[in-house]
């Protein structure tokens, strides 16, 4: 009994202290596509590939809908010399259009 | 609207959230979701996540609460239960929108069966991106709907 007492309590806090401290994912967390369109030809293949439509070629350079990505990878696979998933996930946002994001051309 | 009206209306938001942000009721209304970011909600009220420690809770009943979690892309079906429901909780009330089928439609919005994002029904308050977000996201999106992120590095 003593001994279950003990364990039990022995454990202490077991709560992550986010948003007190800064929180990393584990590995294979992905999170938010991170682009560098250095030597972007604009193929548009990323964009054609992303099954939820987040992706467009836009004057600016690509912009991904965060309202609208699921976080597949699918664009990082296609194109892995821009693209890749980083470990973003502190994306929210008051208004619709703050969440489209847009990666300068290179 | 002209500045004083404005004013006023700044004023009593800051007064809200400064309520808000002592206790926030929470219900979660499943508008027609995959429960993917049920589960995270789920996890919210856990050892690990522990959202009970800001004082929010997650309450049965539209009219206990103060703020609507809302997940899924509405669907034809679900639309007027959330109306309902919204009309339910009390005023001063706040909607966030949760996960990207609640953001827009997601992967679903051309579906015969869904009407929309829930912007497109009711007022929005803050946008959590994810396919699901991770419990800290949504804990991170709330903060942004009750105005508390940017204070938060104290």
């Amino acid at each position: 009994m003593r001994k279950l007492l003990r364990r039990m309590f022995g454990y202490g806090s077991r709560t992550v202290p986010y948003p007190t401290e800064a929180f990393t994912p584990p590995a294979a967390f992905i999170g938010r596509p991170e682009a560098d369109l250095d030597g972007c030809d604009r193929c548009g293949r990323c964009a054609a590939g992303c099954p939820a439509g987040s992706l467009s070629l836009v004057d600016e350079g690509l912009q991904l809908d965060l309202g609208s990505c699921i976080f597949c990878g699918e664009c990082a696979r296609i194109c892995p010399e821009h693209i890749a998933m980083g470990k973003d996930f502190e994306l929210a946002a008051r208004g619709r259009e703050e969440l489209k994001v847009v990666f300068a051309r290179g | 609207m002209d500045e004083a009206t404005e004013r006023m209306g700044e004023q009593l938001r800051e007064r809200i959230v400064q309520l808000f942000g002592r206790s926030l009721a929470i219900r979660e209304v499943d508008a027609g979701s995959c429960n993917g970011c049920e589960v995270e909600v789920n996890a919210l009220t856990n050892a690990v996540h522990d959202i009970e420690r800001f004082g929010m809770h997650i309450v049965a009943s539209p009219r206990h609460a103060d703020m609507l979690l809302v997940t899924g892309a509405v669907t034809r079906n679900m639309e007027m239960p959330l109306i309902r429901t919204y009309r339910a909780v009390p005023p001063p009330k706040m909607v966030v929108a949760m996960g990207s089928c609640a953001a827009s439609g997601g992967m679903f919005a051309p579906s015969y069966a869904v009407i929309g994002p829930v912007d497109s029904i009711l007022p929005v308050d803050a946008y959590i991106p994810g396919c699901p977000p991770r419990p800290q996201a949504i804990i991170q999106g709330i903060m942004v709907a009750l105005d508390r992120w940017e204070e938060r590095s104290r």
